[in-house]
């Protein structure tokens, strides 16, 4: 509406600085997906286009497995987010504590990972070596349920913001008119709210998957018994060196992210367009 | 009707939030079939009367019965009433059709039945062919038709409506008004209808209930409440009245210096007020006062014509402020010109509180 009185090198200025924001950020990763498809790896002088790195990836058992580790903690961890997201998120809209019930969701944004990935280790061994003690249980032992606890305490806050954000443009009359209709509270949500913050829970959903994918220092801490890709790529790193290998392992992990986020993207853009 | 059973029977209910008082106690009864009016002030507390009604809040006191039965514990789901909000609240994400056969859908009709009952109720508030829109497609006035269909087809006892036509112009508002006086009529459901407009509430209601600061303050039949207020809130709040307040004196009002004459004796020394409707006072062009008026002289202070009526305001040497109604003469005198102004002793009602 008013562009059309805007100056238009302040346009054009703003998609300027869009455009080196991309490059900025997504270079580095070209070049590390560039190197993987190397036949001569880092530093070569030639280049022979190859996916030989891949496939050996998907040739190689531990790595395998630690996708699927991988994946199955980001599935773990979707599911018990979500539902505990959405019911923060209702909490908050209905207490007469917002600020410190926003803080506290929000807490664990501010604590270094490394730290809150020390401090639970700690906290896990000594409550382990209580039950066991105690009750002769293997509770809070090192394992996928350690994993998944650190890692829904760092993508609670973003799955709580993402839907209270979508939550805020709902108008609560369309339950109390859903209630009247005869509605129980639950059909009511999910007739009528659900559908309508529905693209909330999908971004949170895609946001935890990539957070959870991604996550490093604290499934390092509290992993037990399995590697995930990215564990999996630094000790690999650690112990190897950077080999071509590893840049396929990197190109990977960054194609699958951007893969996820433009999905997202491209749908809510379709959704912003209806 | 009198022995019959109550559509809506509410005893002592009220409501607070922590330390404001949204309604005191209070009774409430509404006759089966009746198209009955919540009218007030902003903040009155008609808006909170409603969804006690409908089982939206929950009372901090009282008890509410629906054609008989208790409903103070149940939850709106399990109440026989339904509501048209004033906004928002129709399913944005749902057709026309799918937005009024929602209620029938959970009540699990089969669904032939629920597209003829659909369509049998759009015809009714005039929607027929918009099944398939979406509401964000239809005008206020279009949506706040839906919300009726909506409400309608439940076949509930009791519909509540919660300012349902404050969105739409002063025409619009006017035909929905009649629309809604119809269909009442040939649902024949008891309706309960909040407005802060008056002349909406005319229009409709077969008695208004003139709730303010928490209270049920009075009511009565439209022509009563206009023509016979009880209260002095009411005499303020309906119509256009000058209102004296003063002490009663036997036969008299004094209102400091000057004694008014009442249509009734009043008990000597009280406090009371007498209201006289603008359109029984008349501006005196030098006649004489005929035999049995009351006329007080001031200034002539602002003069508007109207069409219909003419409006004059009257500075009393009080400092108070009259506004006289006269159709179609408009007195002669210009603004700043010594008049007086009378009425007939007999139009004047006396207040007690
Ligand atoms: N949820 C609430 N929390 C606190 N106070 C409330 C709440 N709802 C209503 N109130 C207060 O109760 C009083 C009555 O409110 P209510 O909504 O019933 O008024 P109303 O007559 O419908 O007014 P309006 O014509 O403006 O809609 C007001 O003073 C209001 O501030
Ligand atoms: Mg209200």
């Amino acid at each position: 509406m008013m562009r059309e009185y805007g100056n238009p090198w302040a346009h054009r200025a703003k998609w300027l600085y869009l455009i080196f924001v991309v490059v900025a950020l997504m270079s580095p990763v070209l070049h590390t997906v560039t190197i993987s498809f190397n036949e001569h790896g880092f530093g070569a002088a030639d280049y022979d286009f190859t996916l030989v790195y891949y496939f050996d990836l998907f040739r190689n058992e531990e790595i395998l497995a630690a996708l699927g580790w991988t994946f199955w903690l980001a599935f773990v961890v979707v599911v018990v987010t979500l539902p505990m997201g959405i019911l923060s998120a209702k909490f908050y809209q209905t207490t007469r504590w917002k600020v410190p019930f926003l803080l506290l969701m929000l807490a664990p944004l501010f604590i270094p990972a490394d730290i809150m990935a020390a401090a639970l280790l700690v906290y896990f061994k000594t409550l382990s070596r209580f039950f066991s003690d105690t009750f002769g249980l293997e509770w809070f032992d090192l394992s996928m349920t350690t994993a998944v606890i650190g890692q829904v305490l760092w993508c609670l806050p973003y799955v709580f913001v993402v839907v209270l954000v979508t939550m805020a443009r709902y108008h609560a009359e369309q339950t109390e008119a859903a209630r009247i209709c005869g509605a129980t509270a639950w059909r009511a949500f999910w007739d009528v709210e659900f559908p309508q913050i529905k693209a909330g829970v999908f971004s949170a959903t895609a946001f935890t998957v990539i957070l959870s994918f991604n996550e490093y220092t604290r499934t390092n801490f509290l992993k037990g018994g399995f590697e995930t890709f990215p564990t999996y790529i630094v000790s690999y790193m650690l112990n190897t060196g950077m080999t071509p290998e590893t840049y396929a392992m990197s190109g990977l992990v960054s194609m699958t992210s951007i893969v996820i986020v433009g999905a997202v993207l491209l749908l809510a853009l379709r959704k912003e367009q209806a | 009707m009198s022995n019959s059973v109550l559509a809506v029977e509410a005893t002592g209910i009220a409501k607070s939030y922590g330390t404001v008082q949204a309604l005191k106690p209070t009774d409430l009864r509404i006759e089966p079939n009746e198209y009955y009016v919540l009218l007030g002030p902003s903040g009155g507390g008609k808006t909170t009367t409603l969804r006690l009604i409908a089982g939206l809040v929950r009372p901090t006191a009282g008890r509410i019965s629906i054609y008989g039965q208790d409903v103070t514990e149940l939850a709106p789901d399990k109440r026989s009433t339904s509501m048209v909000f004033q906004s928002y609240a129709l399913f944005p994400h749902m057709t026309v059709e799918e937005n009024v056969a929602y209620g029938l859908t959970l009540r699990r009709m089969p669904r032939d039945e629920i597209r003829a009952e659909v369509s049998r109720m759009l015809d009714l508030v005039g929607l027929n062919g918009y099944d398939n829109r979406r509401p964000h497609e239809l005008s206020g006035g279009q949506q706040q038709r839906v919300q009726l269909a909506r409400s309608l087809v439940l076949h509930s006892d009791i519909l509540l409506l919660d300012e349902p036509l404050a969105a739409l112009d002063a025409k619009l508002r006017k035909d929905m008004c009649l629309e809604l006086k119809n269909i009442q009529k040939t649902v024949g459901v008891t309706f309960v209808h909040v407005t802060h407009n008056q002349e909406e509430a005319m229009t409709v209601a077969d008695r208004i209930g003139l709730v303010a600061g928490g209270e049920l303050v009075e009511q009565g039949s439209p022509e009563a409440i206009y023509n016979r207020p009880e209260k002095r809130f009411t005499a303020d709040f309906i119509g256009e009245n000058n209102i004296f307040d003063g002490t009663a004196t036997g036969a008299g009002l004094d209102i400091g210096g000057r004694v008014l004459g009442l249509p009734t004796p009043a008990e000597t020394g009280r406090e009371i007020s007498l209201s006289v409707r603008s359109e029984d006072m008349r501006l005196l062009d030098g006649e004489p006062k005929p035999e049995g008026w009351q006329a007080l002289s001031g200034t002539l202070i602002d003069k508007v014509y109207l069409g219909l009526i003419g409006s004059s305001v009257v500075r009393l040497e009080s400092g108070q402020d009259i506004t006289v109604r006269q159709v179609g003469a408009m007195s002669s005198g210009e603004v700043g010109a010594s008049v007086t102004v009378a009425w007939p002793t007999e139009a004047g009602r006396i207040h007690l509180s």
